[in-house]
């Protein structure tokens, strides 16, 4: 098939790579030993893991009263995280999924990772609704699972049931999208595995991977029927989690544009998550061949979109609330503007929706520092977004004896931190042991996008990818 | 490549217009003496909703084109390259959808119809003349939304006002990328395109607004006391998806005739992609939207659907329905999106149902519970396809049917064999 690329395009991936370079750099990290830094933000992540699982044992041990849990609002924190944590894990699986059925190239450097991230986010996520139930021990009583104890039946009207549905199958299809994806890069690392132990483990996890014809095309059908399965997941999650909210009359809470509104805010923080974990991956691991400013831009101009989706909806929402003439969501907006927790509702604003209208300069959307910094902005005011949405609903509500302001309590502090440092302690093992670029797919698009590839294809030339074609492999 | 308004396509479109026209004057025979209980409503009112409800759904084909144009600029896009002349002839429809929709708000405003309720003087008063009385036609809703439509009298300007501005604001857009695109095909080189994609950037953020705003405007505040946030979104969804399948219709339309051999089957592909994929938002939005107001159940929000489902059960349902099982079913399968024939037939009924959805969003309630879709109504959007098929076919044989000197030109021909 003769293929065109347009001029203007620039290169995915950079220098004059051969298949068996891009197969050493990835297997680097895997084949080697780790670094200082490597090892400096794993103890840190581990401390605070430590102090997160600490704090987990004493909740499940003395009780759900450590949150300091006496009025409604003072769930806040509890499902703040939870929801933040989801709508982390939402990018991986957009990218993957939604990505490759737009036959987006650039993806191919950061999906391994995003979906990586996904997971271990979701994990996050879900440990907050289980932790919050107390008795820990009984939470397959979400699942309808027949059983004899009377009249005890889940209940297929509440949103939260929903939520169970859509967050594990969310989970099951991102995981093995993830692996499956995964196989073919377990068989070159275990190919060039010298020590019988990983040898070993590579072999087991690559599931008799040979590479042939037939494998490639059953890989290929099988990830766009996975791709198609994921995309209405990541619309159906977070729409979901959205209605936990929506379907309730609290002032604030229901309002129509809540799905849509929550999948772009997902879409948003999750963006900006990878953004915060690729920066920081293609430095320690030597990847900047291959994770490009352009890659980051692109990145960044997404962010800049959804930041600007999630704007029109905080917009659309406070209009409304004045225009539908209902007082009591006139004041809910009201006093989320200007009220006790105006801080939070400026810092959400200022971070979400003005923050990421920088990326509008093509300088600064291509400056490394600038976007580590945006990144962890957003991360932070989506934060503050669910804070919002909350705490300043909740701490005003219908009956005045309910009033309180929120107050977390250390043992909340710990939880938070503390996934965290669970998921920074996940994420550093995983770029230990795993292909964290899906290089074999990387591969596909080395004739066509490669730097030195893309110029013999523009001056007319024959495309070669240099000695070492087929090696390493 | 130039494509010349055929005489058979010239007759279509007159048989189109005539059978309008037809059934506009049978169905004023039949059905022009009812009389409404409603004092509100006449024949007049219904003329004038009819006016509304396609002037609406066609100007949005128009909008949602232009939209879908802005966004391949932004998205570095090469795909759409070769049809992209077809996309700018959709888009030139917009002003004439405008100046029609502006007439009825004009004529709103010289109470030539209530459409709008909230252009009555009377609501906004509390009490009548004499300052004693309370005035029973006092609507404290309303009142309370004077300013954002006008400025407390009724007189709507700053409703007008709105909807001209982002009307012409999207229309100087349009003009802009008609204009590039010739300018382009004789200038060459990449100065153009990256103006372009600035224009587009600029374009796609006016629109995030623009697209809400104008459906409150036009659409939701035919129903002034309901309000939904969502609203703005899910309109723009319906529009979007009927502007595609225009396109994919005349592409069609375009091949059979012997033209635009370098639209390849993998082009039409993507198409359909966007088709089935839009459905399915379209879907989603309308969902989102009913289940949250359903299961709340709070009598304001749910009056206008209470009139839906009462007047147009079958209607109101069946569109959603066929808009998710349709696709579904039908487009699922990878080599059912290349079949011209099925894309085309499956289009045609999906644009019907987006048809009636626009006309869902008003009848009811500019109509009361004495609306209904009828001969009058068929004939308007038969009068209506007829006029914006005439705009575009003309409009696609002012200039050639392929780009020339667009950057991504070769990369997108060269995309599927």
């Amino acid at each position: 098939m003769h293929h065109v690329e347009a001029d203007i395009r620039e290169p995915l991936i950079l220098g004059n790579k051969t298949y068996h370079q891009i197969t050493e750099d990835v297997c680097a990290p895997v084949e080697g030993k780790a670094n200082k830094m490597w090892w400096t933000v794993f103890t840190l992540a581990a401390l605070l893991a430590t102090w997160g699982l600490g704090c987990i044992f004493y909740t499940v041990g003395v009780g759900i009263g450590v949150w300091g849990l006496n009025k409604t609002v003072d769930w806040a924190w509890d499902i703040t995280n939870f929801v933040w944590w989801v709508g982390i894990g939402h990018a991986g699986t957009l990218i993957s999924a939604v990505l490759l059925l737009f036959r987006q190239r650039w993806r191919m450097a950061i999906n391994r990772s995003a979906e990586a991230m996904t997971i271990f986010a979701v994990i996050m996520a879900a440990l907050f609704p289980l932790l919050h139930m107390g008795r820990i021990w009984m939470a397959y009583w979400v699942f309808p699972l027949p059983n004899q104890f009377g009249s005890l039946w889940v209940n297929f009207n509440s949103p939260l049931l929903w939520d169970v549905f859509a967050i594990s199958t969310y989970f099951s299809v991102s995981l093995v999208f993830w692996y499956i994806g995964l196989i073919p890069d377990f068989a070159t690392i275990r190919d060039r595995a010298v020590k019988p132990a990983a040898k070993k483990a590579y072999s087991i996890l690559a599931f008799g991977w040979t590479g042939s014809a037939k494998h490639w095309n059953r890989f290929e059908e099988v990830s766009l029927v996975l791709a198609g399965l994921a995309t209405p997941l990541v619309f159906s999650v977070h729409s979901i989690v959205s209605m936990d909210f929506a379907t309730s009359v609290i002032p604030g809470w229901h309002t129509t544009i809540f799905p849509p509104y929550f999948v772009a805010g997902a879409v948003f923080s999750g963006f900006a998550m990878v953004c915060t974990l690729m920066l920081v991956m293609r430095k320690v691991l030597h990847l900047e061949d291959y994770i490009l400013v352009k890659h980051i831009e692109y990145m960044n101009i997404i962010i800049m979109l959804t930041g600007s989706m999630v704007g029109v909806a905080y917009l659309s929402e406070l209009f409304i609330s004045w225009y539908s003439g209902v007082e009591y969501e006139g004041y809910a907006f009201m006093n989320r503007a200007t009220g006790w927790y105006w801080w939070s509702y400026a810092s959400m604003m200022t971070c979400n929706v003005v923050s990421p209208q920088l990326m509008w300069v093509k300088k600064w959307r291509r400056n490394l520092v600038l976007t580590f910094i945006m990144s962890i902005i957003v991360n932070i005011g989506m934060w503050f977004e669910r804070f919002v949405i909350i705490v300043t609903s909740i701490h005003r509500d219908y009956v005045p004896s309910s009033w309180n302001l929120f107050h977390p309590t250390i043992v909340d502090m710990g939880l938070f931190l503390g996934t965290l440092g669970i998921f920074f302690v996940l994420y550093l093992l995983y770029a230990r042991v795993f292909p964290v670029l899906a290089l074999n797919e990387v591969k596909t698009i080395l004739r066509t996008t490669g730097e030195a590839q893309l110029k013999q294809l523009r001056a007319g030339e024959h495309i070669t990818v240099a000695e070492g074609h087929g090696k390493g492999h | 490549m130039e494509y010349t308004f055929s005489s058979g396509a010239k007759k279509f479109i007159i048989a189109l217009i005539v059978a309008g026209i037809a059934f506009l004057g049978l169905g004023l025979l039949l059905d022009g003496h009812h009389t409404y209980i409603d004092k509100d409503l006449s024949l007049g009112q219904r003329i004038w909703t009819d006016l509304l409800g396609n002037g609406f759904f066609f100007f949005g084909i128009s909008l949602g084109a232009l939209f879908f144009l802005a966004l391949q600029y932004a998205a570095e896009a090469a795909y759409t390259i070769v049809y992209k002349r077809v996309l700018e002839a959709v888009t030139k429809w917009l002003p004439i959808g405008l100046g029609i929709i502006v007439i009825v708000i004009l004529a709103g405003m010289a109470h030539q119809h209530h459409i709008y309720h909230w252009m009555d003087p009377k609501v906004y008063q509390e009490f009548l003349p004499d300052g004693k009385t309370v005035n029973p036609d006092y609507d404290h809703i309303i009142a309370h939304k004077s300013n954002y439509f006008n400025f407390g009298d009724g007189d709507g300007y700053v409703h007008l006002i709105r909807v001209v501005a982002f009307g012409l604001i999207f229309v100087y857009f349009m003009s802009k990328f008609r204009k590039n695109s010739l300018l382009e095909d004789e200038e060459g080189g990449t100065r153009i395109h990256f103006k372009n994609i600035t224009s587009a950037a600029i374009f796609l953020v006016l629109f995030g607004y623009g697209s809400s705003i104008l459906a409150w405007d036009l659409l939701m505040s035919t129903d002034v006391h309901w309000f939904s946030t969502l609203y703005g979104w899910y309109v723009f969804a319906g529009f979007w998806l009927s502007s595609i399948i225009t396109t994919i219709v005349l592409i069609v339309y375009l091949q059979s005739t012997g033209k635009m051999a370098w639209v390849k089957k993998g082009h039409l592909h993507d198409l359909s992609k966007w088709m089935f994929a839009l459905s399915f938002l379209w879907t989603y939005l309308w969902f989102a939207q009913f289940m949250l107001i359903w299961y709340a159940d709070i009598p304001e929000e749910v009056a206008p659907y209470v009139a839906r489902i009462q007047d147009y059960k079958v209607l109101f349902f069946g569109m959603m329905l066929i808009n998710f099982v349709l696709p579904m079913v039908g487009l699922m399968d990878a080599d059912a999106k290349k079949k011209k024939g099925l894309i085309t037939v499956i289009g045609c009924i999906i644009f019907i149902t987006h048809w009636i959805d626009v006309q869902l969003l008003i009848i009811p309630s500019s109509m009361k519970g004495e609306g209904q879709i009828g001969l009058v109504e068929f004939g308007f959007f038969f009068i209506f396809l007829g006029a914006f098929l005439l705009v575009t076919l003309k409009a696609l044989a002012g200039r050639p049917l392929l780009v020339k000197n667009h950057p991504y030109l070769e990369e997108s021909k060269n995309l599927y064999h």
